[in-house]
């Protein structure tokens, strides 16, 4: 059993710029009216770095500085555990595409943002921050793997950890290998005790294998979460926008045993 | 800082273009002889040295596991079935029940050769891909754990670690965070990388892989030179006997927070991720008795590094970088190394900085000739990637 707490959320996807408008969602039972994801230029990057962001980057530094500046801390204090299936589907395709060439050149800028670390590299050089960052993927289970590490870096670290999962739709032609329903990004930031900004807390358990996912009480999340990884967080968003029923949820699978998580406010 | 070190590590391997195993590595340390030859990949017009593993094309993943067949997985396969590793994760399978065993990889680009190859064989720019092309099986990031996952039989936590070249460094913390919080009893780390158009093509764009034999840390040197590696290491807690083959003592990881391609001109984050793994060992300076430098040969690395080292160790720690035996393998460099590291531990050698002519008078660390034969006790290990992503391990002698 671990226990942390968590004082900061940021949420992107298609309709929702915000936890604000997450809550509001969840509220109301329906997504907003727009389909339209947003992908800003990151507000904490340099003219430079921010020019060159790829476009998976900005949804996951747009929610990361959302759950970064509700716990009010400095990126300065932060270690980063972002997780994704797909880092960044453009770049992959455009140089895999270039080296199909008589003369392939894959600019500095693609190959650069053509790691898997991409968006954490960025965000540690928007926020200053020395601390650990990994980026890490477990296929279906990114979020479940993501949540587990960041529970166990926050204990062992002493110092608070921001949590970022997102994944965004392959372009053509990757996009019927690994089809998804839409891009979805959301961010947590986790500390080791309750302090001012402590939304709620948070328990973590390895349990049995039989034990079945959760799935979200709202009918409208239901295309998303089935059809994105990252999205697989929704249920603890739910709930922690005080919906969707009480109890533990298995938020994924760590190998064959279930993650199952408990809120407590 | 978890309380379960130091870690035993009962088990390793790895597969180089030095040859299958630990005893390949250890020969080729003793008789300095490398394994980089000039490039001679399909596709490759200009000239560059890699470190290609022989043997792949005739060695196939097959029967129930054949869609995660690719070079990447390919190289897996060969190394689990080198120096008795599956049979050792098996033995820990049995004693502690397949989901008290973790996997946690490393790798920078898993199998995105074979999405190349599907891009190829595309008929048109505006084609779909062909059906044969298995991503999430091979090209996918997460497509080496879950072939190394399944072909063990382990049902523990399975993640895949992609911070460029410090991916198979990082992964030893995964698996002491793991192991500290009674998540498993053991867990299989390492990594795989695979030679492939992209890396060659864009380090070659970033003018960081040299059209010559790598030299690190030498004068005259100009770049890296790419190989591919698989390597994995066994680490337990739990009841485990605190002696196996070698101690993990302690790992640190840190951020440059500068460039995404180039390290922080003063070292910053090296500097702090040496001395974080001090730290987590309860070591001073003074306890390592040999460096395995990142030292990939690219201008900047090798004399940042050196920065650091000096600024943290002073100018008399016997160091080195390995590089010019097997190549900068990119995601499998931080076990590559830290088998390296251990083959050190083991057979009671430094190994020196193999194609060094002319130390870099602006590199004033002890880097070594040639391979030193001395007591070793503890070896530190660097791993850097892009991103500026830092990680380095410290292993030790069981006492």
């Amino acid at each position: 059993m671990m226990r942390v707490t968590i004082s900061g959320i940021g949420v992107a996807a298609p309709g929702i710029a915000d936890w604000t408008q997450a809550r509001a969602a969840i509220a109301r039972g329906r997504a907003g009216d727009s389909t339209e994801t947003i992908f800003p230029p990151p507000v904490i990057l340099g003219g430079a770095e921010r020019r060159r962001s790829p476009h998976s980057g900005r949804l996951a530094l747009h929610v990361a500085e959302q759950a970064r500046a509700m716990a009010g801390l400095d990126g300065q204090e932060i270690a980063a555990v972002f997780g994704s299936n797909t880092a960044d589907g453009a770049v992959t395709v455009r140089t895999l595409e270039t080296l199909t060439d008589e003369a392939p050149y894959v600019s500095p800028t693609d190959f650069h943002n053509s790691v898997h670390n991409t968006a954490v590299g960025y965000w540690a050089i928007g926020a200053g921050s020395h601390q650990p960052a990994t980026s890490i993927s477990a296929g279906d289970d990114t979020f479940a793997a993501s949540l587990l590490k960041a529970a166990m870096q926050t204990l062992d670290g002493g110092r608070p950890v921001l949590m970022c999962v997102y994944d965004i739709p392959f372009p053509d032609p990757l996009r019927d290998k690994l089809p998804m329903s839409g891009p979805f990004g959301a961010a947590l930031v986790f500390e080791a005790g309750r302090g001012e900004r402590t939304i709620a807390g948070i328990s973590l358990e390895i349990a049995g294998a039989d034990a079945p996912l959760t799935r979200p009480a709202g009918a409208h999340w239901r295309a998303l979460f089935d059809g994105n990884p990252a999205a697989r967080c929704i249920p603890l968003l739910e709930r922690l926008a005080g919906a969707g029923g009480e109890g533990p949820l298995v938020v994924g699978y760590v190998g064959a045993s279930a993650l199952s998580v408990r809120l407590s406010q | 800082m978890s309380a379960m070190l130091p870690l035993p590590v009962t088990a390793y391997t790895a597969v180089t273009c030095l040859g299958a195993g630990v005893g390949a590595i250890a020969e080729a340390l003793k008789s300095e002889r490398g394994g980089l030859t000039p490039c001679d990949l399909r596709g490759v017009e200009f000239s560059t040295w890699t470190g290609r593993v022989a043997g792949i094309e005739d060695r196939p993943v097959s029967g129930r596991l054949a869609r995660y067949d690719c070079r990447n997985n390919r190289l897996a396969q060969m190394a689990l079935n080198t120096d008795g590793f599956a049979e050792a994760v098996g033995d820990c399978i049995g004693e502690y029940g397949a989901a008290r065993v973790g996997v946690v990889l490393g790798t920078s680009t898993s199998g995105v050769a074979e999405g190349e190859r599907a891009f190829q064989a595309r008929s048109g720019s505006g084609g779909r891909l062909p059906d044969w092309f298995e991503f999430r099986h091979t090209h996918d990031i997460h497509a080496l754990s879950s072939f190394v996952a399944e072909y063990l039989g382990a049902q523990g936590p399975c993640l895949t670690v992609s911070t460029a070249c410090s991916s198979s460094a990082k992964v030893f913390a995964d698996a002491a965070q793991l192991i500290g919080h009674g998540v498993c009893d053991a867990v299989v780390v390492g990594g795989v990388d695979s030679l492939c158009l992209l890396t060659l093509f864009g380090f070659r764009a970033l003018e960081l892989t040299s059209p010559d034999l790598c030299r690190p840390n030498d004068s005259g040197r100009s770049g890296m030179s790419i190989g591919e590696a698989a390597g994995f290491a066994l680490l337990r807690g739990g009841d485990a006997p605190r002696t196996g083959l070698a101690l993990l003592e302690g790992y640190g990881e840190s951020s440059d927070a500068h460039h995404m391609s180039s390290p922080h001109p003063e070292g910053v984050g090296a500097y702090m991720a040496m001395k974080a793994a001090l730290d987590a060992a309860a070591l001073e300076a003074a306890d390592i008795d040999y460096l395995n430098l990142h030292g990939t040969g690219s201008h900047i690395n090798d004399v940042v590094e050196a920065k650091a080292v000096m600024r943290l160790f002073g100018p008399d720690l016997p160091c080195s970088s390995t590089k010019g035996w097997t190549g900068h393998t990119l995601g499998a460099a931080g076990i590559t190394e830290a088998v390296i590291s251990l083959v050190a531990l083991r057979e009671g050698i430094m190994p020196g900085n193999l194609n060094l002519r002319k130390l870099d008078p602006e590199i004033g660390t002890a880097v070594l000739g040639a391979t030193v034969v001395a007591p070793v006790r503890r070896v530190l290990s660097n791993s850097f990637g892009f991103g500026g992503n830092n990680c380095s391990l410290i292993f030790g002698r069981p006492a």
